[in-house]
């Protein structure tokens, strides 16, 4: 998870001063909350994005998710760096989004079926990349492990699947990319 | 784990030793990041903010419910009063009495005649319960 501890860090002295600005929005300081928000928004957003798949899915799962760790930042201990919390509650919303809109399919469906592309009219999906060709599962399952450091057992658990099964579909995801890049390398050449 | 799913992956689930695995985490790495709209931090903020005070609303409704119905709780809004107004001869009874009374104390009486004056108002009230009760003629003093 090393990657994630730094993509939330800025700087020496932000531990310090991200409790400084939990201290402050968990008296309901307005200026807090929106530091906490513009600092993480980004983040959230685009790991939402990679999960759902759909601009609009990951606004709304921006939201709960912020909204969700204001009003439980009582019960933050800051065991956990914030922006690491977050991101475990921006993930869980995104894969009960995705299990509610039934995008999660069976087993056979997570890496055979492609996605559909969404129209990108505002340069949103520049972050998904190749990603947006998978599946639902098999995009969330290449990013939670090769991006956020989840083990199988966190996927299985997460997706109420086998740990095999997390393991054949992130080897899939990984092929199809790679293959897809060679394809586009080639392309350029 | 070394299980081969396809002619490609050489195993799952063998993190950066896959040469695939690799690539394809450097790949996803150097993808750019994604921000919000941003109208998205004003309205959250502002969603957040009114979550806060709904319960302040919700315990004020709550108080004002509670003040409403405490007279049906508690059991029909003062029966004695409504059926009193309901009747103008007893109204104007007790009311008559209640100027006795006035004048009484005013007058400083014996208590005696200020008892019997409060039997006299009593026994008229009693009459709200029971209309077959007879009452006992003020005594004029």
């Amino acid at each position: 998870m090393d990657q994630v501890n730094v993509m939330w860090q800025f700087g020496a002295d932000a531990p310090r001063l991200e409790q400084g600005l939990l201290a402050r929005a968990r008296r309901g300081e307005r200026q807090a909350l929106e530091a906490l928000y513009r600092r993480h928004a980004s983040g959230a957003y685009t790991l939402a994005l990679r999960i759902t798949g759909r601009p609009d899915r990951a606004e709304d799962v921006v939201q709960d998710a912020f909204l969700r760790a204001f009003e439980r930042l009582h019960a933050f201990r800051g065991d956990a760096p914030f922006g690491a919390w977050l991101r475990r509650v921006v993930v869980n919303l995104a894969i009960d989004r995705l299990r509610g809109e039934r995008r999660l399919g069976d087993d056979a469906d997570a890496i055979e079926r492609l996605a559909v592309p969404e129209p990108d009219h505002a340069g949103q999906l520049d972050a998904l990349g190749l990603l947006q060709r998978l599946s639902a599962a098999a995009r969330s399952v290449l990013v939670l492990h090769d991006l956020e450091g989840y083990s199988h057992a966190d996927i299985a658990a997460a997706f109420g699947h086998s740990e095999s099964w997390s393991k054949t579909v992130l080897s899939r995801a990984r092929a199809r990319i790679r293959a897809w890049q060679d394809t586009t390398e080639q392309g350029d050449e | 784990m070394n299980e081969h799913v396809d002619g490609t992956a050489r195993g799952a689930g063998h993190g950066l030793d896959d040469d695939t695995g690799l690539a394809v985490r450097r790949y996803l790495q150097g993808l750019p990041s994604a921000h919000p709209p941003p109208a998205l931090g004003t309205r959250l903020l502002r969603r957040h903010r009114l979550r806060r005070q709904r319960p302040l609303w919700l315990a004020a409704a709550a108080l004002l419910v509670a003040a409403l119905m405490l007279p049906m709780l508690a059991g029909s809004p003062d029966p004695v009063g409504m059926r009193l107004a309901a009747d103008p001869d007893m109204l104007r009874e007790i009311r008559a009495l209640d100027r006795d009374l006035q004048s009484a104390y005013q007058e400083r009486q014996p208590d005696a005649a200020v008892d019997a004056l409060w039997q006299a108002r009593r026994a008229v009230l009693a009459r709200i319960d029971d209309p077959q009760a007879t009452s006992p003629r003020p005594v004029r003093l």
